[in-house]
């Protein structure tokens, strides 16, 4: 069922009790203009596109190469040290 | 009749490498059209409540009366030894090297992982008085001491056979386990010994006479020292 | 947040979720931004952040990363990208919840099997400090409590 007690302005409340509907507004989700949304100067909001563009989103020259991201091999964990101990050794105590 | 798809698991199909797979939904692989469970090993597994435990124990109890402590004991026994050699060929495919190579510790804990995300607890093995021929496991959350609650006695009788049979296989000597301190008893958690028939034994004769887990210890360190 | 998402899709069922219920997406909304950002920094300076641990262990405790004559920095290497990784995904998707029951409940008892509780105590904490460099503020408010509890489990 839609929540539809929430209807005051969104400067009236502290963000945690924002509607759903009012806090996408105000983030400008279609990225159309505000009209004086009340006590919020444009430049507070930022269309959702535009916030998205400050993510590296699309994986520039910077982004590292495949190689360097390899998953990293297990068979590495199962390495015996010099001192640890094995099957025979715990056969050899009983 | 179980065909291949039964035992299937597509996680690890796509991801063979992946060691870490112990929770829940990465563990279970669930079947709905042949109505299975398999698990990341390719063992079928059946979720059943406490009421199997209970069921199993009384029902048991009911048959053979005090026996049952013994008949449970054979139980695990025989499902230790059986999944040791489980054990042996899974390991051997997920991690490409036998058992006998890899470090005992980590051998031994991923071991355990699987009984961990089937419900069966979680452990701690003390390996400190391994050089005396003994060695101590903590059960933490035992399935069946959980189950039956505080009921003044040992319980873990299936536990205890498991990892005889377990270690017997692995070591390739006779073992064998007794619970020297028990949740059912009030303990916050459960205590095995480990060690050869004769050893065992003994603790068994001091458990009976009223010794406590602390009393068992002391004396097999002291034992040795003479 | 993700696997909030799940329960939720559950808990609707064929009706519009309220607003309450939406909560924790905003709640996400709102560290997104710098969530991303400390993911890709850790991501970029990866090798610098691993190189710079290793380098301050090394002048804290110089026999940490060997035992007898044995050399452990591959594995030690090895153990603490993946670790990183974790974290870094926890960070990314904000679900520092289930990063011990996902992977650091099972990494943990692997650490106890090669009785490497000391080296990860050390190296979470001075994880902690190196990658206060390449975040800001606001980023390694979010970043290092994950590497508290890695530290927390890890060097127990």
């Amino acid at each position: 069922m839609i929540d539809n007690a929430l209807q005051s302005s969104p400067s009236d409340q502290p963000l945690a009790t924002v509607s759903v509907g009012d806090f996408f507004r105000q983030i400008n989700w279609h990225g159309s203009p505000l009209a004086g949304a009340d006590g919020m100067t444009p430049s507070d909001i930022q269309p959702v596109g535009q916030y998205f563009d400050t993510f590296p989103w699309h994986g520039t020259a910077t982004s590292p190469s495949p190689d360097d991201w390899e998953p990293i091999r297990d068979d590495s964990i199962i390495y015996r040290q010099e001192d640890v101990l094995t099957l025979e050794d715990l056969s050899a105590l009983f | 009749m179980d065909t291949p798809s039964v035992l299937s698991h597509r996680l690890r199909q796509q991801y063979p490498q992946k060691h870490n797979h112990y929770r829940f939904s990465e563990f279970f692989q669930f079947n709905g059209s042949e109505g299975t469970i398999a698990d990341w090993n390719g063992s079928r597994n059946v979720f059943t409540s406490e009421d199997f435990i209970i069921g199993l124990l009384e029902g048991l109890e009911e048959e053979v009366g005090a026996a049952s402590a013994a008949v449970m004991y054979s139980i695990g026994l025989e499902w230790g030894k059986q999944d040791s050699l489980f054990f042996h060929q899974w390991f051997e495919r997920e991690f490409s090297v036998s058992p006998q190579q890899a470090s005992l510790m980590f051998l031994l804990e991923t071991w355990w992982w699987p009984f961990t995300a089937q419900g069966w607890g979680r452990w701690e093995i003390d390996m400190a008085d391994r050089k005396q021929g003994f060695m101590f496991i903590n059960l933490f959350d035992s399935a069946v001491a959980r189950t039956l609650g505080d009921v003044g006695k040992p319980v873990c009788y299936l536990y205890a056979g498991l990892y005889a049979g377990f270690f017997t296989e692995m070591v390739r000597k006779q073992l064998s386990c007794i619970e020297i301190q028990c949740y059912s008893m009030g303990e916050t958690y459960c205590k095995f010994l480990l060690g050869a028939k004769d050893r065992i034994d003994a603790a068994a004769f001091w458990l009976n006479e009223g010794a406590t887990a602390a009393d068992i210890e002391n004396r097999l360190r002291s034992e040795e020292q003479r | 947040m993700l696997s909030q998402l799940q329960p939720l899709v559950r808990e609707v069922d064929g009706r519009y979720a309220t607003d309450t219920e939406l909560m924790f997406l905003q709640n996400y909304l709102q560290t997104a931004r710098q969530r991303f950002s400390a993911y890709h920094k850790n991501q970029a300076a990866e090798v610098d952040i691993i190189r710079l641990v290793k380098q301050k262990l090394n002048a804290t405790e110089p026999h940490l990363l060997r035992r007898g004559k044995v050399d452990l920095s591959a594995k030690w290497q090895r153990d603490t990208i993946r670790v990183l990784r974790y974290c870094a995904h926890a960070l990314l998707v904000a679900d520092e919840e289930s990063l011990g029951e996902r992977f650091l409940l099972w990494f943990q008892s692997i650490m106890r099997s090669f009785k490497a509780q000391h080296s990860c105590d050390l190296t979470y904490k001075v994880m902690q400090d190196v990658v206060r460099h390449y975040l800001t503020p606001e980023e390694a408010e979010l970043f290092c409590p994950i590497l508290v509890q890695a530290r927390l489990l890890l060097g127990q």
